[in-house]
């Protein structure tokens, strides 16, 4: 990974069911909104925290404990969001 | 000027010396573009996306070129945002740019298919005919017009006979959508622009709007009564003040309090901006953009925040119901602003104090939903609803002060 590159922990809100395993599993990077969904603490980008090296392997922990396979790392740019659909950003 | 129809609904559409899209007499554009010329007419005219992010087209016509599978093209005509009425308008009048805009897309990338998805609650016979009449191999799919619906991957989604819901944005449609092949997805008028484009020109395509956000656009124009505004469909470039646009509609300047630009997905301005020029940069400054070209004026007999707990009543209603942050956060982000709208009444028995919290609670509940979720639609309530707080922060005081100043 590059200098300019950065890893985060992307949530899939479609999946996601607020189980809440991540947030116990990465209290330093989640906490629980109140209603019991994941949220980032700190840096994120575009809501998905940003997982710092030390963190990526229980990272991955949190990942396979989601009984909604709902996580995943991603790697992303470090300024700048999380490609989203290009159209899906504005209106409609 | 010619006499212009008036197509479904009564809507009116005003012609203008701008009319480039509106005033296309039918002629087929014959031109077909490789994909550096295409890419290079698309960046030398600056087109960006005219159906909401205003993303530039050039850049994801090149991200989608460069997937290593045969991609697929698809036009948006679903328009799900009820105070747009733009792409049913140019669906009527100038099906074959729409047509003909799409064909140039797939002939660029090669594309293995081509779709355009209109809603059901427009007119498109207009659009299937001219499809026909040139033995193009562009497919007309009708899909659902509701709010959520036109959402890029919602669309997708249909296509490819999975629920019309949006999803999770990665892995992204220009790398898997349509058949799981590389997707192109624009706008219908931003791919009846292209045609334009590339039958004059890029230095035609700028030779209206601003240097930075050039050409024109269509915009839907409505007003929360039918005093303050005409309901319509015009085109305009980039730049014009908004004023003179709303003009065209009829405006009453004295009995504004604000627009909504962008649509429900938008930003309120102040009626004290109304000579804010309708580009990328001008409107910025308000958290607006020009968006998919939605302008509704707010009647200062309507409470303006009584107007945003209305839209976000709806906003919360049209959530897909996937994505807990939106579907728990909206409708009490909702109801939160129809307590603050009806503070005047509230206010006689509860202390003042009370109704700052109400307003740190409108705060908190955006700060929760934003960036949450699988689509745009948890962030356009948010940009909604915090340029009102902005916008109205006087009328706000008002309420908060007992009394509702409209």
């Amino acid at each position: 990974m590059s200098a300019s590159r950065q890893q985060v922990l992307h949530v899939d809100w479609t999946r996601c069911d607020g189980h809440g395993a991540c947030a116990e599993l990465l209290p330093t990077l989640l906490a629980l909104d109140p209603w019991g969904f994941p949220m980032a603490r700190g840096d994120h980008v575009r809501g998905d925290p940003v997982v710092p090296p030390g963190e990526r392997a229980q990272a991955r922990r949190a990942i396979a404990a989601c009984p909604l396979l709902a996580l995943r790392l991603l790697e992303v740019p470090s300024r700048g969001p999380v490609q989203r659909a290009a159209s899906d950003a504005a209106s409609r | 000027m010619p006499q212009r129809p008036v197509i479904g609904g009564g809507l009116r559409v005003v012609g203008s010396v701008h009319d480039r899209l509106l005033a296309h007499d039918g002629s087929p554009v014959l031109g077909r573009p490789g994909l550096d010329e295409l890419s290079e007419l698309l960046a030398a005219a600056a087109l960006t996306g005219r159906g909401g992010a205003g993303f530039p087209t050039g850049r994801k016509l090149a991200t989608v070129a460069a997937q290593p599978r045969r991609p697929a093209v698809v036009v948006n005509a679903v328009e799900g945002e009820p105070l747009s009425r733009k792409d049913e308008t140019l669906i009527a009048l100038a099906p074959g740019l729409v047509r003909d805009g799409a064909e140039i897309l797939a002939g660029a990338l090669g594309a293995g298919r081509v779709v355009v998805a209109v809603s059901d609650r427009m007119e498109s016979a207009a659009l299937r005919r001219s499809i026909a009449a040139v033995g193009s191999r562009a497919q007309v799919r009708t899909v659902a017009g509701t709010f959520v619906g036109g959402q890029e991957t919602a669309v997708v989604n249909v296509l490819n006979g999975r629920p019309q819901v949006p999803s999770d944005p990665v892995p992204p449609t220009w790398e898997r959508g349509l058949e799981r092949r590389p997707t192109l997805v624009v706008n219908t008028e931003t791919a009846a622009q292209i045609a334009l484009l590339v039958r004059h020109g890029a230095a035609w395509f700028r030779s209206v709007g601003t240097a930075e956000d050039p050409g024109t656009f269509l915009a839907t124009v409505s007003g929360s009564s039918t005093e303050v505004v005409a309901d319509g469909v015009t085109e305009t470039p980039r730049g014009a003040p908004m004023h003179q646009v709303l003009g065209l509609f009829g405006l009453r300047t004295d009995l504004v309090s604000g627009v909504l630009v962008g649509g429900y997905h938008g930003a309120w301005l102040p009626a004290s901006a109304l000579n804010t020029p309708l580009d990328v940069a001008a409107l910025a400054p308000w958290g607006a953009a020009p968006g998919a070209g939605v302008l509704h004026v707010l009647d200062r007999r309507q409470c303006p925040i009584e107007a945003t707990a209305s839209i976000a009543g709806y906003l919360a209603g049209q959530s897909a119901r996937q994505c807990g942050p939106c579907l728990n956060g909206l409708p009490v982000l909702a109801h939160t602003l129809a307590l603050l709208a009806g503070l005047p009444g509230d206010a006689r028995r509860s202390p003042t104090r009370g109704s700052h919290d109400l307003v740190a609670r409108v705060e908190h509940l955006t700060r929760l939903v934003e960036y949450r979720g699988a689509c745009a639609h948890p962030d356009g309530t948010v940009r909604m609803v915090r340029s009102m707080l902005r916008t109205f922060g006087a009328h706000l005081e008002g309420h908060l002060a007992g009394t509702c100043p409209r």
